[in-house]
């Protein structure tokens, strides 16, 4: 019989239940214990010790500009949707988005290569940068 | 007459009907019944932790595929996990989602299009 996990807190929980139902010893069942425990908290933090620089970001937007700064731009895939607007986002979820691309939890193919090329420090970098825009700020002053 | 009558309502059939598009009001209401705000802020532009998004004005297309791709949940090569947008979406039907996207694309947002 298999059973499909979606994630290692099931596979953890699932085995720490089996070993408090057995005769396994204390050390063996604290260990379990006390690694549920970590990868649940490691869950939610982040590389959130990298701080991003807008004006960093403007020379790093090259792969975001051809569909994201075009008016009305279209993505196919995997139906015809318009491109979102990304300038004025929060930094946190560009973050967060870019990183689910990186990781392929977020599946858009193009997505993935431009994420799968950037390091944390570039994510950072271009999240503020388009989180700094507004209907009044200057365009990019690079090509 | 009966052919007036007839071609008159299908005219007007054609001019209100629109392939896409949801409707605000029941988007409002079902806005507030799922209290979106609670995330998202009260006006869908003020989220509660740095890393929700802000959904006020976004295009409606796009809404409308997020949430779609929110209900699908982890597939190989479409859907997105989420464990509190995939909860929300799932009890969402299509014609549901696409009126919620059309009420919160129409809201006022902080979204630019720029380089």
């Amino acid at each position: 019989m298999v059973i499909h996990y979606t994630n290692i807190l099931q596979v953890l929980s699932n085995k720490l239940t089996k070993m408090m139902k057995t005769n396994v010893t204390v050390p063996h069942k604290l260990i379990f214990s006390l690694s549920l425990i970590f990868s649940t908290l490691s869950f939610s933090s982040q590389a959130a010790e990298i701080k991003g620089n807008p004006e960093a970001g403007a020379s790093k937007v090259r792969l975001c500009i051809g569909c994201h700064a075009i008016p009305g731009y279209r993505s196919s895939v995997p139906e015809i949707y318009t491109v979102p607007m990304i300038g004025g986002q929060t930094s946190g979820y560009i973050v967060s988005s870019l990183q689910a691309y990186k990781k392929g939890e977020r599946k858009h193919p193009t997505m993935r290569s431009v994420a799968g090329s950037l390091s944390d420090q570039d994510m950072a970098d271009i999240a503020e940068y388009y989180a700094a825009q507004t209907a009044t700020s200057s365009p990019n002053k690079l090509k | 007459m009966k052919l007036i009558a007839l071609m008159t309502s299908f005219t007007l059939g054609l001019i209100t009907a629109n392939a896409f598009a949801g409707d605000v009001q029941a988007g409002k209401a079902l806005s507030e019944k799922y209290i979106c705000a609670s995330c998202h802020g009260p006006d869908l532009k003020n989220p509660i932790a740095p890393n929700y998004p802000k959904i006020a004005g976004q295009y409606e297309d796009y809404l409308y595929y997020a949430l779609k791709s929110y209900k699908v949940d982890n597939h190989s090569q479409v859907g997105r996990g989420n464990a509190i947008m995939s909860a929300q979406a799932k009890q969402l039907t299509l014609a549901q989602m696409k009126d919620l996207a059309a009420y919160v694309a129409s809201l006022p947002g902080d979204f630019v299009v720029k380089k």
